[in-house]
């Protein structure tokens, strides 16, 4: 078992300017992720979602219990810049977080705050800019970009800053198909590869079903959680809360519920394919 | 996507003037203004102009451009025309209209004052078309700096400068859909936009709203992404000086000199 | 409503050394009643189309017809144009402006000078239709709604002008499933009302593909594709090549016939593959 990278000990979060008798955005969530772990974060509109990821980078702090970050306490003010360090967050907007004239000047924005020395962040730059791609639009205005673009070009602002930990609040909410594939493929190769833990909150079941684990949100409590063929076959759950599952997972559920013969769990087109095959030949 | 052209606005190249560094333009054209303003004669003023023009022929902008960016001052031109024409008096009457009279020394003084006005406008253009902007803004944060010792928050105006530039495209976009948008909902701003402030507010109200709402999530994106008010920063681009821009500083103290010791 | 366009082209910043040519000679045509949907990966000049059709830009060259009559940008004519075509933008609630619910509605009917009675009306049949019709709701801002109902309050402030054409681009932008569900849900209803037609643009085919009757296909301001479902998704090679995806039911059934199972491979809901498999099990089931 890896390390716990993230924890929450009772974390409750009331925004401020709430009256304290009013409904916490977060109640009681205790939660541990490992590092190197990948978790999908899924909940209606307002169940939460972007509150808790705020949570592991101190962007907002807990009014009730305590989050760490690599055993660092949130709640204390001089772990901050570290905290921001290890923890990257990308917003759903990809417009409204760039922030430099440039990409170039984008990416290198988090390093420039860290003040570190100009040949340094050249290369790193450079670095980041390549592992995703899109060194070619490196002197290009963010506003020339797509949206897709946007989105790689501020996960390489986070990229150029070692995080260990990326937190993603819907990314692809605005992207086309083909953006979604190749931001989602650079997250799931990061994760892969460099060992970087991912939580990605997202309205689509399919996204979270490439996830090793999925935490289910409500009105600010953590409904449940465990692995995506858990989580995302439990139907009846899923629509009380106004979500779904995979096209795979909804029609498993359905033909299960018409008395066909099939285990539980079953989430990507691939599985069902296969169940499908072995009941024609069982025949 | 943003297509709007704006006259005056960087036309990126690499002329000789394009490749200097920005610092030393600004202080060359600081040093160009004063010459300007010390210059008393036709003959001096004249030479000035030329060597702009020079500067504006070595750096193969379009034609369009230039006359583009002039634009704007003709009416200055015709403004400060009439007033010295008409009411600096002195030298033989010219031209007799009625009461007024137009006579030579408000002709002259009338010149004079036009040649100076497009020499200002010649220099300034001849800065912007050649620096982009952030450049700019990092020449200007270079000789802020020193203030900074004074508690002058020079780092945070850059930052401001920079994410202001950054934004402009945006808030244009923004600002072109939703009076488009508005317009599919029957509104009609042509026949004199300006006409009543009520029609402001289909646009300015979700504008100002968007701005805000833009500004709440870049602030807390910078957050994110470890800026600090008040934090050494580094810069990932310092810009070096060379050579040439040294000898471009030393010939405009040079000019300077000439028109002070000749009285040009 | 029956639009039709010939060699539709338009060009941003025309004679410049910026011009972008966003759409180049368009020929297409949307049927009267038909619920269309617009694809096309980003920047392949969907919107400058939309607002093409809305009447919001003039093309740079071709025409645009409408029931055969060609479009000449006459102000009447235009005014008559965005009263019939409703044009909802991405993100419509950032348009919001008003203090209350009610006057953010009645925004649109005034615009065109209706008589206040009329306007009442108008406001209350929109909010009716798409379902925020709970008098309490009148009088607050609009900008206290959820989201799902903001979005679902923008769409009334155009049907306000009770147009016969809604052209939507990425009406579910950032919505939950739940929200995403309740707008096709109205979509559907506004089109089955008899000469209503439906345009929209989106990404994410799940919701869309079941409602859908023809698709227009864009690439890079070309149109690449025109027709029926089937014609289109029997193209799935093409679709592919320039960024786009097949709705995920019919990737599922794709990797069904991929492992040797006798399905159709143009389905358009679950409900459909769901009856498709059980009929197909009688038969297995037989010996």
């Amino acid at each position: 078992m890896a390390a716990v990278l993230l924890e929450t000990k009772k974390l409750t979060f009331v925004y401020p300017g709430q009256p304290e008798s009013s409904r916490p955005a977060l109640k009681e969530i205790d939660l541990e992720v490992c590092a190197g772990e990948y978790i999908a974060l899924m909940g209606a509109n307002g169940s939460g979602k972007s509150t808790l990821l705020k949570q592991f980078n101190a962007l907002l702090r807990p009014t009730g219990g305590a989050v760490f970050v690599d055993g660092l306490s949130t709640a204390d003010d001089h772990c901050i810049p570290q905290i921001r360090s290890l923890c990257g967050m990308i917003f759903q907007n990809p417009d409204n977080q760039i922030v430099g004239t440039t990409v170039e000047e984008d990416v290198a924005f988090g390093l420039e705050n860290r003040a570190v020395p100009p040949p340094e962040i050249r290369r790193r730059v450079a670095a980041a800019l390549e592992l995703l791609g899109i060194a070619h639009r490196a002197g290009f205005p963010p506003h020339q970009l797509s949206g897709g673009e946007k989105q790689r070009v501020a996960l390489a602002g986070l990229l150029a800053l070692r995080p260990r930990c990326l937190l993603l609040d819907e990314p692809t909410a605005m992207l086309d198909p083909a953006g979604q594939a190749v931001l989602l493929e650079a997250v799931q190769r990061l994760n892969r590869e460099q060992g970087i833990t991912v939580i990605q909150a997202t309205h689509y079941p399919e996204e979270a079903a490439l996830a090793g684990r999925v935490l289910l949100l409500e009105n600010g409590l953590l409904l449940k959680e465990g692995p995506p063929n858990d989580i995302l076959s439990d139907l009846p759950l899923l629509r009380s809360l106004g979500l779904g599952s995979t096209a795979a997972g909804e029609l498993a559920y359905l033909l299960r519920r018409d008395g066909m013969p099939l285990p539980g769990g079953i989430l990507h087109n691939r599985e069902l394919a296969v169940q499908l095959c072995l009941y024609a030949q069982k025949n | 996507m943003n297509h709007s052209v704006t006259l005056g606005r960087y036309l990126p190249g690499s002329s000789f003037l394009h490749r200097l560094s920005p610092r030393i333009k600004l202080l060359v054209l600081l040093l160009f203004l004063v010459i300007l303003f010390m210059l008393q004669t036709f003959a001096g003023l004249g030479l000035l102009l030329i060597l702009l023009l020079v500067a504006v022929a070595t750096v193969r902008i379009p034609f369009r451009y230039l006359v583009g960016g002039l634009r704007p001052i003709v009416y200055i031109v015709i403004f400060t025309a009439v007033l010295y024409f008409f009411f600096t008096k002195g030298g033989v009457v010219l031209l007799r209209l009625g009461t007024l009279t137009i006579e030579q020394e408000g002709v002259s003084a009338g010149l004079f004052m036009i040649a100076r006005l497009v020499g200002l406008v010649l220099m300034s253009l001849l800065l912007t078309l050649t620096t982009s902007p952030l450049d700019l803004a990092q020449g200007m944060e270079y000789f802020m700096r020193p203030l900074g010792r004074l508690g002058f928050p020079a780092g945070e105006i850059a930052v401001i400068m920079s994410i202001a530039l950054r934004f402009i495209p945006t808030i244009a976009e923004e600002s072109q859909r939703l009076l488009r948008a508005q317009q599919a909902r029957g509104a009609d701003f042509e026949g004199g936009f300006f006409s009543r402030a009520r029609k402001f507010a289909p646009l300015m109200v979700p504008l100002f709203i968007g701005a805000f709402r833009r500004a709440d999530e870049l602030a807390l994106a910078m957050e994110a992404r470890g800026y600090r008010v008040g934090a050494a920063r580094t810069r990932m681009h310092e810009e070096k000086i060379r050579a040439a821009d040294w000898a471009v500083l030393l010939l405009a103290g040079a000019a300077l000199a000439a028109v002070v010791l000749t009285g040009l | 409503m029956l639009i039709c366009t010939k060699k539709l082209s338009y060009t941003y910043m025309p004679g410049t050394s910026f011009k972008v040519e966003a759409l180049r000679e368009i020929d297409l045509s949307i049927d009267r009643g038909s619920f269309t949907v617009l694809l096309g990966p980003s920047g392949s000049g969907k919107s400058t189309l939309l607002q093409l059709l809305g009447g919001l830009l003039r093309p740079t060259e071709g025409a645009i017809f409408i029931d055969g009559r060609r479009l000449q940008y006459r102000r009447r004519e235009l005014r008559e144009l965005r009263r019939r075509v409703g044009l909802v933008f991405q993100e419509p609630e950032r348009q919001f402006f008003c203090e209350t619910l009610y006057d953010e509605i009645a925004f649109a009917p005034r615009n065109f000078a209706l008589p206040p009675g009329t306007v009442k009306e108008r406001v209350e049949q929109a909010l009716q239709q798409v379902g925020l019709d709970d008098p309490a709701l009148l009088q607050r801002s609009p900008f206290q709604l959820s989201a799902g109902q903001q979005r679902l309050a923008a769409i009334a402030a155009v049907l306000a002008m009770q147009p016969r054409l809604l052209l939507l681009d990425e009406p579910t932008a950032g919505l939950d499933q739940a929200g995403q569900r309740k707008l096709f849900a109205l979509l559907q209803q506004l089109n089955r009302r008899p000469g209503f037609t439906v345009v929209v643009v989106t990404h994410r085919l799940d919701r869309v593909a079941s409602l859908a009757d023809y698709y227009l296909v864009l690439d890079r301001g070309g149109l690449l594709m025109e027709g029926s479902p089937g014609e289109i998704f029997s193209r799935a090679e093409e679709l592919h090549r320039c960024g786009l995806s097949l709705p995920p039911v019919m990737l599922l059934m794709h990797e069904l016939i991929a492992a040797g199972l006798p399905f159709s491979p143009v389905l358009y809901s679950i409900e459909e593959a769901r009856r498709e498999i059980n009929a197909w099990r009688k038969k297995v089931a037989r010996p």
